[in-house]
C-alpha cells in the first residue's frame, strides 16, 4: 500500500514535481547496485555488473511508474516480475547458443551450478553464472522495493542487502575486504536517507489513518510473508554455497592488482611428479652458481589441519623487493638463465631471492614469499617452453653467526608463527625433546634437521597412510617413511613448535650437471622447509635424507670462518639419490655492505610519531562524524520544515512536524487529537510562553487544514524553536544531550511510528 | 395547491420562508454576538443549564428539531418557551396524551355555515416553536402527524398544503420514567430529531436562586425579546456558509462509519444522521465564532446528534452502557484527520 501522500488527499493535489515514492524508488535503484558490489568477491571481473545495473535500474524506473499511476503495489510487483523475466529471458537467449527460449534459460543456471561446484572462488565468470548474479540481484531489488515501499518499512531493507553481503563473506571466510561493508551500508544509508527526506512529507497520514489502521493485522502478515522468505533464502543461500563449493572456497585466495587469481596448491602435484612413470627433462639452466641452484617456485605459509597452504598472496609489479628480513648476511648475486620444456605452471621457477627477471609474459610477485606468479593468459602453462634468466641474490649464511642468531618476526608473521590448537600434543613433547637442550634457534633447528636425517627415517614415495594430523603423526612416530613433503612439513612444524617462524618452500632439486648447464628432471621437485631468522631472513633447511644435501649452515660444527668448503656431511644418504647433487657451497664471500635495497631505511621515529598522531586525529574526526549523523540528518530536517520557502502548506505542517519531533525528542509522547486538542495539552507542560507559543501554532494548523482560507503572517521558525526551547528547558542534562544528539524522533520515524 | 397560511400569533412577516433577497446579511461575530444575547436571556430563566441551552440553541441555527428526554420538572418546557420568547417567536404546547388526534396538530378543515365554505382552523404544530410534551403518550399515528410536519415543515390537511412559518423547531419531550401505556418514539422517528439531551437537576446553588427568583412571579414574563425571527432566519444562511474541510468531512463520514461496525452497536447511525450532525457541526463552529468547522466540533456533537439513533447491542445493554457513551468511545476510536 503507498503512503497516502498528500496527493492522495481530496484537496486539490498541489503540482509535486518528485514525489517521495519516486526518490525512494531511485534511492532503491542506487543502494541496490551499491549493495551488488561484494559479489565481486566471487568472480573476476564485473561482467555481472554490466547486467545488474540495468536490470535493477529497470526494475526501479518500473517501480516509480507503476507507483506514479498509483496502480498499487501489487501491481508494482507483479510489473517488475514481468519485466524481470523479460529481461532476464533476452539476456539468456542471447548468451545462449543452444535450447529453446525457457530451457535454454534454464540450461543457463545449470551451467552456473556446475561452473560454481566445479571452481574455486574467485572464478572465471561464464555466462551462467554472470545471469544467476544478475537474477539473485534482481530478486533483492524486488525485495527491497517490498520493504521500503509496500510495507514501510526502509529499516528493513538492511535484510536483502545484507543477503548479498553475506554470501562472500562466508564462502570465502578469509578477510572479505573493508569495501564490501562499506558498499553494502552504503546502499543501505542511501535509502535510509531517501527516507529521512521524506519523513516530512509523510507523516500527516491524513484521514485514511483509518485504513491503515484496518490493515495492522494484514500489515504484519505481509511482513511475515516477505520476511521469512528472505530469511530462508539468506540462510539456504549462505550454507548451501560453501557446502557446494567444498573446501576450495575456505582456501586463502592471493589477490592480484585485477582481483583474486585462483591459485593452485603446489602441493598436491608433488606426489605426482615424484612417482611419474618415466623421469623426464623439465629444466635446464646455466648458473654462475657452481653447484647449481634451488629453482624455488613459491613458499607455503599457512599450516593448519589439513596441511600447508599458500595465503595472503599479494600480487605487485615488477621489480622485485629485496628478500625480506636480510640485513646483516652475506650475499653474492648470481645469474641463472633457464630454460623450461615440458612443465607448465602459474609459478616461475627461480633461485632465491630473486631480484631481477627478463622474461616473457605478465608476471607479478608477492614481497613475502617472492615467488612469481602468472597474470596473463592460460597461466596454469605460463612456463611451458619459457626461456628466461634471472638476477639472484645467494644469500649463504654464515654457521658460526646463524647459531648466534635470534628467531624474528617476519613480514608474513601472521601466517608462519601460529601454531594450529588442535595439533596433537606429542608434536610438542618431540620438538621439546630434540631442541630443548639447545641454546639458540639455530641449533635448535639444526637439531630437528639432523633427527629427521637420521637412520631412523627412510624416503619412501609410497603413499601414507591418513591425513592431516594423522598423517604427520603416522610419519614421526610409527611409520618413519616419507618423501620430502612429509620430511619438510614435519621440520617446519616442529621448528615452529620450537619458536622459529616455519614455511615450507616447494620447487626442484639443483639438478644433475651435465657440461655447462644443470638439468633438472620431474622427480627434482621438492619441498623444504624455510626458517626465518632475525638478520638472516628465510634460511632453507634440507632434512629430507638421500635427495638433497644438508646445507653448510645448517650442520653444527661448520661454518664460513672455517674457510672449508666441504663441510662434514652427517647422515650420508644410503639409499642413493634419485639426483645426485653437489655439495653446497660454503659462505666464503667478502664482507661486503649490504646494498641500499635490501635494508629498508627505518622511517624516523618523529615521521612515526606524526602517522600516530595523524590516525589517532583522523579516528576521531571519524567516530565524531559519525556519531553526529544523527544530529546533522535531524538537523536538516528541520531545517528543511522550517524554511520560508514553499507553499503554506508545506510550511506549517512543516512547523507542526518541528514541534511534534521536538516533543519526541524531549522524551514525552505526543498525544493524539485535533491541533487544538494536541496545542492544550503539549502546553500544559511548558512556560507561559512557550504554551502561547504552542497555543498560537495549534490555530495556525488548525486554520490551515480545516478553514476555507488562511493567512499567516506568524514566524513559525520562531514559534517553533519557543517550543523546543520550553520543552527542553526544565529537563536534565541527558535529556537535553539526548534530544540534540540520539533524537528520539529520528528512531520512532524510522522504525516505524504508527501512532 | 399550496397556501401560505399566515396564523395569529405570526409576529413576524418578515421570517415567512427563507430571508429573502433583502435579508441582512450576518457575519460570525453578529451571530455570536446575537447568539450571547439570546443565550444570556434564556440563563435568566433557566440557571445553569449552559449546554442544554446552547445546544437548543444549536439545533435551532441548524434547523433542525430537539428531543429533551427527563423526568418532569425539570425545565424541559421552560427552556422551549424562553428561547421562542427571546427570539420574539410564537411558541405553542401541545400536551401529548393517548387521546390527542392528529387533527390537533394540523389542523382541520371546519364548515363555515355562514360563509358557505371550508375554513382551515390550524392546529397546534403552527407556530415557530412548538413544545410537544411527553410525545410518547400519544398514539403512533398522532406521532407520525408532528413528524411528518417536522420534516416536511408543512400540513397538508384534505388535499391542500399548508407551509409552516420559519424558523420551525420542534422541542418534544420524552420522560423515561413512566413508561406504562405510552409509545416510545421508534427508531425511525427518533431518527428525525437532530439532536437529543437531557437536562438534568440543576445544581444546588442554581436550585437556591431558582426559588429565590421565581418564587414571586413568573420568569418568563420578564424575558425581553433579543432578536427576532427575521434575524435567526439570516443567521441559520449565515451557518450554511460555514466551511467544512474535506478532512473534517472524512472525519465525519468516518465516525458514521464506525457506529455501523461497532459490535456493541445493533444499528448505527443512518445517513440522515451524518447530514444532521454536519448541520450541528456548522451551527456549534460558527456559535464559537468560527467560520470553518474543526474535528473537536464533529467529535464533541456526536453524542447528542447520535446517541437516540443507535440501538445498543443486548452485550452492552448487559452491560449498562449506554448509548452515549458507546458513542462517546466510537468516537475516540477514529484518528482525528491530519491533513
Amino acid at each position: 500500500m503507498a503512503r497516502p501522500a498528500r496527493a492522495a488527499n481530496p484537496a486539490p493535489p498541489r503540482p509535486q514535481v518528485i514525489t517521495s515514492s519516486d526518490r525512494a524508488s531511485v534511492a532503491i535503484g542506487l543502494g541496490v547496485i551499491l549493495a551488488a558490489l561484494p559479489l565481486k568477491m566471487l568472480v573476476m571481473g564485473w561482467s555481472y555488473m554490466w547486467l545488474t545495473i540495468p536490470l535493477v535500474a529497470l526494475l526501479s524506473m518500473a517501480s516509480l511508474v507503476v507507483r506514479r499511476l498509483r496502480l498499487g503495489s501489487l501491481m508494482t510487483l507483479i510489473v517488475q516480475i514481468i519485466l524481470m523475466t523479460a529481461f532476464l529471458l533476452a539476456v539468456a537467449q542471447s548468451l545462449k547458443t543452444e535450447g529453446g527460449i525457457f530451457s535454454g534459460w534454464w540450461g543457463l543456471y545449470e551451467q552456473a551450478s556446475e561452473h560454481i561446484m566445479s571452481q574455486a572462488s574467485p572464478m572465471e565468470p561464464n555466462a551462467g553464472v554472470t545471469l544467476l548474479f544478475t537474477t539473485f540481484m534482481g530478486v533483492i531489488a524486488i525485495l527491497t522495493d517490498v520493504m521500503v515501499q509496500t510495507i514501510q518499512r526502509p529499516a528493513w531493507s538492511l535484510l536483502p542487502l545484507a543477503m548479498v553481503w553475506v554470501i562472500p563473506t562466508f564462502t570465502l571466510r578469509n578477510e572479505t575486504p573493508f569495501w564490501t561493508v562499506a558498499a553494502m551500508f552504503g546502499g543501505y544509508l542511501v535509502i535510509l536517507l531517501a527516507d529521512g527526506v521524506n519523513v516530512t512529507a509523510w507523516w500527516p497520514r491524513g484521514v485514511r489513518r483509518r485504513d491503515t489502521d484496518r490493515t495492522n493485522g494484514a500489515l504484519a502478515l505481509r511482513s511475515a510473508l516477505i520476511a521469512v522468505p528472505a530469511l530462508v533464502l539468506a540462510m539456504v543461500g549462505g550454507m548451501a554455497l560453501p557446502v557446494l563449493m567444498n573446501g576450495e572456497w575456505t582456501r586463502d585466495k592471493p589477490k592480484g592488482a585485477d582481483g583474486p587469481l585462483t591459485m593452485s596448491d603446489p602441493s598436491l602435484d608433488l606426489r605426482r611428479n615424484l612417482n611419474q612413470p618415466e623421469d623426464r627433462e623439465v629444466i635446464r639452466y646455466s648458473t654462475e652458481a657452481e653447484d647449481g641452484v634451488y629453482l624455488r617456485m613459491t613458499s607455503l605459509p599457512a599450516f593448519d589441519g589439513t596441511g600447508w597452504h599458500s595465503s595472503g598472496v599479494q600480487l605487485r609489479d615488477m621489480p622485485l623487493d629485496p628478500p625480506p628480513g636480510v640485513t646483516s648476511v652475506d650475499y653474492d648475486t648470481i645469474n641463472t638463465q633457464i630454460q623450461v620444456t615440458e612443465f607448465g605452471s602459474e609459478y616461475l621457477p627461480a633461485p632465491y631471492a630473486p631480484q631481477e627477471l627478463q622474461v616473457d609474459g605478465e608476471w607479478k610477485y608477492d614481497p613475502d614469499s617472492l615467488m612469481v606468479m602468472a597474470t596473463g593468459d592460460n597461466r596454469t602453462e605460463a612456463t611451458r617452453d619459457l626461456e628466461y634468466s634471472v638476477s639472484s641474490l645467494d644469500v649463504q649464511p654464515d654457521g658460526q653467526g646463524l647459531s648466534q642468531a635470534q628467531t624474528g618476526n617476519p613480514p608474513d608473521a601472521r601466517y608462519t608463527v601460529p601454531i594450529p590448537e588442535d595439533l596433537p600434543p606429542e608434536l610438542f613433547e618431540l620438538s621439546q625433546q630434540l631442541t630443548s637442550d639447545q641454546p639458540t634457534p639455530a641449533l635448535k633447528a639444526a637439531a630437528i634437521q639432523s633427527y629427521l636425517r637420521s637412520d631412523e627415517f627412510t624416503y619412501s614415495t609410497e603413499p601414507q597412510p591418513g591425513t592431516g594430523y594423522d598423517a604427520l603423526q603416522n610419519f614421526l612416530f610409527t611409520d618413519k617413511k616419507g618423501y620430502c613433503e612429509q620430511f619438510a612439513g614435519s621440520m617446519a612444524v616442529l621448528a615452529r613448535l620450537a619458536g622459529i617462524p616455519s614455511r615450507v618452500a616447494v620447487g626442484f632439486l639443483p639438478g644433475e650437471k651435465q657440461g655447462d648447464d644443470h638439468v633438472v628432471s620431474i622427480r627434482d621437485y621438492h619441498a623444504w622447509p624455510e626458517l626465518y631468522f632475525e638478520g638472516y631472513g628465510w634460511v632453507r633447511f634440507e632434512p629430507t635424507p638421500s635427495v638433497g644435501v644438508a646445507p653448510s649452515w645448517t650442520v653444527v660444527g661448520q661454518g664460513s670462518e672455517e674457510g672449508n668448503g666441504q663441510g662434514e656431511t652427517p647422515e650420508p644418504t644410503q639409499e642413493g639419490s634419485p639426483s645426485p647433487t653437489p655439495t653446497p657451497t660454503p659462505s666464503e664471500k667478502p664482507d661486503a655492505p649490504l646494498p641500499g635495497p635490501v635494508d629498508p631505511p627505518e622511517s624516523p621515529a618523529w615521521v612515526q610519531t606524526l602517522v600516530f598522531i595523524g590516525l589517532v586525529v583522523g579516528v576521531v574526526a571519524g567516530l565524531a562524524l559519525f556519531v553526529s549523523i544523527p544530529f546533522l540528518i535531524r538537523r536538516r530536517r528541520r531545517l528543511h520544515r522550517l524554511a520560508t520557502t514553499g507553499d503554506m502548506d508545506q510550511r506549517v505542517e512543516g512547523a507542526w512536524a518541528e514541534v511534534r519531533d521536538s516533543v519526541l525528542d524531549a522524551g514525552e509522547n505526543w498525544p493524539t487529537g485535533s491541533p487544538r486538542v494536541i496545542g492544550k495539552l503539549v502546553g500544559e507542560r511548558l512556560d507561559t510562553q512557550s504554551a502561547r507559543a504552542m497555543e498560537v501554532l495549534s490555530l495556525i494548523v488548525e486554520r490551515q487544514r480545516y478553514a476555507r482560507s488562511n493567512s499567516v503572517n506568524a514566524d513559525l521558525a520562531a514559534i517553533a524553536q519557543d517550543v523546543r526551547r520550553g520543552l527542553l528547558h526544565d529537563q536534565d542534562l541527558s535529556t537535553k544531550f539526548a534530544a540534540n544528539w540520539w533524537p528520539r524522533s529520528l528512531w520512532l520515524g524510522l522504525f516505524g511510528r504508527k501512532s | 395547491m399550496t397556501t401560505s397560511y399566515a396564523g395569529p400569533e405570526d409576529p413576524n412577516p418578515m421570517g415567512r420562508r427563507g430571508a429573502g433577497p433583502m435579508a441582512p446579511q450576518y457575519n460570525i461575530e453578529d451571530l455570536v454576538q446575537t447568539i450571547d444575547r439570546v443565550r444570556a436571556g434564556i440563563e435568566s430563566v433557566i440557571e445553569g443549564k449552559r449546554e442544554s441551552v446552547d445546544t437548543a440553541l444549536m439545533v435551532l441555527l441548524a434547523e433542525g428539531h430537539l428531543l429533551l428526554e427527563d423526568v418532569p420538572g425539570v425545565g424541559k418546557t421552560m427552556l422551549a418557551k424562553a428561547i421562542g420568547r427571546s427570539i420574539d417567536c410564537s411558541v405553542r404546547r401541545l400536551q401529548f396524551t393517548p387521546d390527542l388526534l392528529p387533527s390537533d396538530i394540523t389542523g382541520v378543515s371546519i364548515y363555515n355555515q355562514e360563509s358557505r365554505e371550508f375554513e382551515f382552523k390550524p392546529g397546534g404544530v403552527f407556530a415557530n416553536v412548538v413544545v410537544g410534551d411527553e410525545i410518547n403518550r400519544a398514539s403512533p399515528k398522532t406521532q407520525s402527524a408532528l413528524l411528518e410536519a417536522m420534516e416536511e415543515r408543512q400540513v397538508s390537511v384534505d388535499g391542500t398544503t399548508y407551509e409552516l412559518d420559519l424558523p420551525f423547531m420542534v422541542v418534544a419531550t420524552q420522560n423515561p420514567i413512566e413508561m406504562e401505556g405510552t409509545y416510545p418514539l421508534p427508531e425511525a422517528q427518533r431518527d428525525r430529531f437532530m439532536a437529543r439531551i437531557e437536562m438534568g437537576y440543576p445544581t444546588q446553588r442554581a436550585e437556591l436562586e431558582m426559588l429565590e427568583h421565581h418564587g414571586a412571579h413568573d420568569p418568563l414574563m420578564d424575558l425581553e425579546p433579543v432578536t427576532d425571527a427575521g434575524t435567526i432566519l439570516a443567521l441559520i444562511e449565515t451557518v450554511k456558509d460555514v466551511y467544512v474541510a474535506p478532512p473534517v468531512r472524512q472525519y465525519l463520514i468516518g465516525i458514521i462509519d464506525a457506529t455501523r461496525d461497532s459490535s456493541d452497536l445493533r444499528l448505527g447511525a443512518s445517513p440522515r444522521a451524518a447530514l444532521h450532525l454536519l448541520r450541528a457541526a456548522k451551527a456549534y463552529a460558527a456559535m464559537q465564532g468560527r467560520d470553518y468547522v474543526n474535528p473537536d466540533d464533529v467529535a464533541h456533537l456526536a453524542a447528542p446528534v447520535l446517541a437516540h439513533r443507535v440501538l445498543p447491542s443486548t452485550d452492552a445493554q448487559l452491560q449498562r452502557h449506554s448509548a452515549t457513551d458507546i458513542i462517546d468511545g466510537v468516537v475516540r476510536s477514529v484518528p482525528v484527520p491530519e491533513k
